[in-house]
This record gives structure tokens, C-alpha cells and sequence, in this order.
């Protein structure tokens, strides 16, 4: 294929239409003048060599083609209907009105009743918790980290709680006490909630062990009477 | 004052990944100390410094989600003075759960500011699209950086992003500034190329980063290694230029 066989187009002038969309910016060079395309030579392969003979049938034949050829008119417009201007109007958003067929009106008036009952079924929703539970496990407080590689991270990130920012470079607002210092882990949270129904049960059963035990010694009592 | 840079263009494979792991490390270079952080869940961050995404457990979706989660447990330590929070591929899932919060776009800047590290410079890389992820990352920053290659399709994105930073300075973040438009992939031999930077420095004129990053197959070498450029290939100009683009962003923020 030639080098030359397409018109380079050039970005030169569009650069704020391309990267601002400033549509004001008309492009004077969008397409590079290129080389002026050259006039077919005798020689040229793209040229149809044709006789005087060969060219006289060419042009008798599309004469002959342009003669027979059915003739074009503009198809006749079937007349329409009259509109029906007797037909009840109704209002549609811009306060307009518009001809509704009874059947038409039936149906937007279905509708807008259908609208006002649509809502949104946020149960469909599934929490967070159920779409994906590896992920949420992902947790690091509650996740154990096996403890050499606990000690390794916190090696790693001695520095980072014993460089103060250089007075140079402050940090950009007052180091805060991590949230997790001021409230239980949960970790801990969990624990506690799931002993809680294990210490029900122990004060009920000690409870009612101590009504036994008082119970049946007022009964010996009442024998020995 | 730390400084909290974001870099965005919903372009991919524009280089956005491997500027914030060169940035960083040539940031390190002079002394500074820089967290990044991965804000994409293809973890290209994250990959270009040798931390597989497959297999972080604790990044930059746990921050982003537990408001309890210690910055210095998501975080690991990549080189001297260098911290990455790296991305997992939870991250997507974590995108679509912050997607039902009414907080969903100011979480990171709200954990950033509740655990604020003791870095220079916080350097976020952000997924190439302008969702949820993206958002939180020019929320929590004061200065974008939007690389682009030197190519016309991808010059067109910056106009959406223009927009985008636009919209959150007037609504969440008034304090985002353009830091600069970096051209990126660039290829001198190319006459499109160079027609290319010549209009987005007509447009961008001083917003414009003198550095220009080449195209180079060092860009992609590097990240095998598990390694920065500054890291793989000390002397190779791609490594000068990133040097020469953190000189240009420690300048421009005094």
C-alpha cells in the first residue's frame, strides 16, 4: 500500500476542544493539507483504456439505459382523515392539552393509579452481612493474626508511632486516639453477648436450687412437728 | 504538612499506577516519607512494588470500610520511608457496599483525618473510572495529578475529569487543586504524539509538568521485578524523569 493513500488528520487547533469541550473552537487545520492527489496518467493502471469503437457501444448502451428507464413521479399522498377535533382533551404535564381517546384516557388514568402504588421492597435488599461473608469476616479485630506475623507488622510500623512529624511538616490536623482505645473491641463485644444467656441460666438454676433447699426444710420441719 | 495527592483518569493503562510507584519512591530519594495508597482493585499500585493483590488480606478495602481498622495493620512497609496500603481484589466488592452508604465518597478522608500518618506525602492511585473508589480519592486529597497519553483518544477523558473535580470542589472538597497534567506515553518519533503535548501545553499552559514521560518497555519491565524504576534501572532516563517530576511537585507545593 502507498504512504500517501489517506489525509493525515491533525490535532493541531483542537487541542481545547479535545480536552476542555469548548465547542467554540473551530478547527482550521483539522485535516492537514497534504499533497495535492496527482491527475491520472495515460499510464496509470486506475485509468479504463478504451478504443473510439468500445467507447461509442458505451455510450449507446447508457443511452438506451437511460431511455427505457421507468420514469420517477412523486407517488400520490392518500388523503388522511380529518383529525377529530371533538374528542375530549386532557392535560398532560406542560398544562397543555392533547385528544385522548376514551380508551387512551382509560389507560394513563390506570397508569397513574399504578405510579402511586409502585414502591421500592427495601426487604428485597439483602444486608451487608449476607452478600458476602468472607469479606465481611475480613474484619481485623476479629480476625487473630498468627503472633510472629503480628510482631513483624508491628516492627515493621514501630517508626511510624514514634516519628512525630518534624515541626517542618506537621501533620495536617492533631493526632486523635484511635477509636478502637475508647471502646471495646468486637471482639470482646461478642464474648460478652454471648455470655450473657450462660449467666441467666446459672443465677436461674442456683435460684431455683435455693428454693428446693428451703422448701424441703420447711417440709422436715413441719414432720418433725 | 502532609501532603494528599490523588491521580486519576478514567483512561486506563495510561500510566497512572506506575507514576504514583515512582513518584513515591523518588519522593523517598529525598528524604521525605510517603504512604500510598491503592485505590484499585487491580492493584497495578500494589503490583508494581511486588505485593499481589491475590493475596492481601488487610488494604486499603478494610480502611476504607471498618471505621475501627488501625492504618498501621493495612499498611506494610515497602522500602525505607516508603508505606504502601496496598489494594485486594475485595476492594470491588467493598466498592459496591460503600455504594449504600450516605458517606460512601468521604470515607477515606474521614479515616484519614481520624488516624492522620505521619508521612509527607499521601499518594493515592485510583481506579480508571470515576466511581466510588475514584471519588473517595479526590475527596480525601488537596492536589490531583491527571496524567495522560499523548494520543487523542485518550486527551478526551480529561475533559470528564476536569468536570469531576470541578463538581467536588463546588460540593465535597473545595480545597482540591489541579497540581498538573502529566503527559505520559509519550513517543518522540511520533508526529501525532508531539501534536499531541503541543496542545495540551497550549491548553494546560503552566499546568502543565515540564517532565514528559517517554514510552519505554522499561514501564512494564520494572513491575516483574516487583520493583519501582527508581529501584530496577537507577540510571535509565526513565528513573530521571520521575526523580525530575518529584522535584517539579516538591516546587510547585511551596
Amino acid at each position: 500500500m502507498a504512504d500517501n493513500d489517506f489525509q493525515r488528520a491533525s490535532m493541531r487547533g483542537l487541542g481545547k476542544k479535545i480536552l476542555l469541550g469548548d465547542e467554540s473552537v473551530e478547527s482550521t487545520e483539522s485535516v492537514e493539507s497534504a499533497a495535492p492527489i496527482p491527475e491520472p496518467t495515460p499510464d496509470d493502471p486506475a485509468v479504463l483504456k478504451l478504443t473510439a469503437d468500445e467507447e461509442l457501444d458505451l455510450l449507446a448502451t447508457v443511452s438506451t439505459s437511460i431511455s427505457t428507464a421507468p420514469q420517477h413521479t412523486a407517488p400520490k399522498q392518500q388523503a388522511l382523515p380529518p383529525p377529530e377535533l371533538d374528542m375530549p382533551p386532557v392535560a398532560n404535564l406542560d398544562g397543555e392539552t392533547l385528544p385522548l381517546t376514551d380508551d387512551l384516557q382509560s389507560l394513563v388514568a390506570d397508569a397513574y393509579e399504578t405510579a402511586d402504588q409502585i414502591s421500592i421492597d427495601t426487604e428485597a435488599i439483602p444486608p451487608l452481612e449476607d452478600e458476602s461473608p468472607s469479606f465481611v469476616a475480613l474484619n481485623p479485630m476479629d480476625v487473630e493474626l498468627p503472633s510472629e506475623v503480628a510482631a513483624l507488622v508491628d516492627e515493621n510500623f514501630e517508626t511510624w508511632a514514634e516519628s512525630a512529624p518534624s515541626p517542618v511538616n506537621p501533620p495536617k490536623s492533631e493526632p486523635q486516639s484511635p477509636p478502637i482505645a475508647s471502646t471495646p473491641a468486637p471482639a470482646e463485644r461478642n464474648e460478652l453477648s454471648h455470655m450473657l444467656p450462660l449467666i441467666a441460666g446459672w443465677v436461674v438454676a442456683i435460684l431455683v436450687l435455693i428454693y428446693q433447699l428451703l422448701k424441703d426444710t420447711r417440709r422436715d420441719e413441719e414432720n418433725e412437728e | 504538612m502532609t501532603r494528599t495527592l490523588v491521580i486519576a483518569n478514567q483512561k486506563g493503562g495510561i500510566g497512572k499506577s506506575t507514576t504514583a510507584a515512582n513518584i513515591g519512591r523518588a519522593l523517598t530519594e529525598q528524604g521525605y516519607q510517603v504512604l500510598l495508597i491503592d485505590l484499585d482493585p487491580q492493584g497495578g499500585l500494589s503490583a508494581a512494588l511486588g505485593v499481589d493483590s491475590y493475596d492481601v488480606q488487610f488494604g486499603s478495602h478494610i480502611f476504607l470500610l471498618h471505621d475501627s481498622a488501625p492504618i498501621y495493620r493495612v499498611s506494610q512497609r515497602i522500602g525505607d520511608n516508603l508505606f504502601l496500603m496496598p489494594a485486594s481484589l475485595h476492594l470491588t466488592v467493598a466498592e459496591i457496599q460503600l455504594a449504600r452508604r450516605t458517606d460512601a465518597v468521604i470515607r477515606l478522608r474521614d479515616a484519614l483525618e481520624r488516624q492522620p500518618p505521619p508521612v509527607d506525602f499521601i499518594i493515592m492511585d485510583t481506579p480508571p473510572t470515576l466511581g466510588i473508589l475514584t471519588a473517595n480519592g479526590l475527596v480525601a486529597a488537596d492536589e490531583l495529578i491527571i496524567p495522560v497519553q499523548c494520543q487523542y483518544l485518550a486527551m478526551r477523558g480529561v475533559r470528564t475529569m476536569m468536570q469531576a473535580m470541578q463538581r467536588l470542589q463546588k460540593n465535597v472538597n473545595p480545597s482540591l487543586q489541579l497540581l498538573g497534567v502529566l503527559a505520559t506515553l509519550y513517543q518522540a518519533e511520533s508526529l501525532h504524539s508531539q501534536e499531541a503535548l503541543g496542545e495540551m501545553r497550549s491548553v494546560f499552559k503552566q499546568r502543565m509538568f515540564e517532565t514528559v514521560l517517554a514510552y519505554d518497555d522499561i514501564m512494564a519491565e520494572a513491575p516483574v521485578a516487583g520493583k519501582s524504576i527508581i529501584d530496577y534501572a537507577p540510571t535509565h532516563p526513565a528513573a530521571h524523569a520521575y526523580r525530575a517530576l518529584a522535584t517539579e511537585i516538591i516546587n510547585r507545593g511551596n
